[in-house]
């Protein structure tokens, strides 16, 4: 099964900084090298939160979890946020066997992660730092 | 729905493209046996990963190196044969990553049999001469989630 990668970047200037991948079909041993190629121009500083919309995705193997430990990682690194939404069922199930994303913001669907962004987004607004 | 025993077998070069072409064929051939797709999800992940671990750690992605799949149907479940010749390693005994360390400290490889040994039932190697042989058993009905 191949893999499509879709990259957003927010045009909301309250967003800015701002990155949503869509994926769609497979992650694993042969297709993670591609994810890892589409990832590398993103690793910016200006990047502050990395969205992976998974709704497509119906399958992810080791190889994959590990381009996205890397994503993670960078982010992580910068203080940003990282986040999986509309995980399939055995996906979910696969990266909870691993434990390999610890402190990783999931969500089951847009609706809640983007109540999760605005009140994060709130949160610096009121804790008086430049965003 | 065939009533005796029957095998998918392939003989496949080290690559990463061999690995995705084993794991469509083991797919259709699950489908073709009514395997559940929860079932079939399963068995197409251990076979990306163990299957990965012989190409990049076993063969470092050696494309002379050989590779025998075998799927056998037995009953409701699904016996699967892994036969390299690359150099001796059994991957039970292999150090499992601490889930506990972060995990890009962890062992290259180890995520990998996490998963085979969370959705699998019987894990079986041998070393048969200049072989590894490495056998798993998944069966039809379970109770582990």
């Amino acid at each position: 099964m191949p893999l499509d990668i879709r990259v957003t970047q927010d045009k909301d200037p309250r967003n800015s900084g701002r990155v949503r991948v869509a994926l769609d079909g497979s992650l694993d041993t042969a297709t993670s090298p591609d994810l890892e190629k589409a990832l590398q121009p993103l690793y910016v500083r200006q990047l502050r939160v990395l969205v992976f919309d998974l709704a497509g995705l119906r399958f992810l193997s080791s190889a994959g979890i590990r381009v996205l430990m890397t994503a993670r990682k960078e982010l992580t690194d910068h203080d940003g946020s990282f986040i999986l939404t509309n995980l399939q069922p055995q996906i979910a199930k696969v990266i909870e066997i691993v434990k390999a994303l610890p402190g990783v913001s999931i969500f089951r669907n847009d609706a809640e992660m983007d109540a999760y962004l605005a009140a994060m987004q709130k949160k610096v607004v009121e804790g008086g730092q430049a965003s | 729905m065939p009533s005796q025993a029957s095998q998918l077998e392939l003989e496949l070069r080290a690559s990463r493209d061999e690995v995705a072409r084993a794991t469509e064929a083991v797919r259709l051939y699950c489908a073709a046996h009514g395997a559940a797709e929860e079932l079939i999800h399963d068995l197409c992940l251990a076979v990306d990963e163990v299957l990965a671990n012989i190409v990049l750690h076993g063969y470092a992605a050696d494309p002379a190196g050989r590779i025998e799949l075998r799927v056998t149907a037995e009953g409701s479940g699904y016996k699967l044969d892994f036969i390299d010749r690359a150099p001796p390693f059994n991957p039970l005994t292999a150090t499992p990553p601490d889930l506990a360390v972060p995990p890009e400290e962890r062992t290259i490889g180890g995520l990998g049999m996490v998963l085979v040994r969370a959705l699998m039932d019987g894990l079986a190697y041998a070393r048969e001469g200049d072989a590894n042989h490495l056998t798993l058993h998944r069966e039809g009905a379970r109770s582990k989630g």
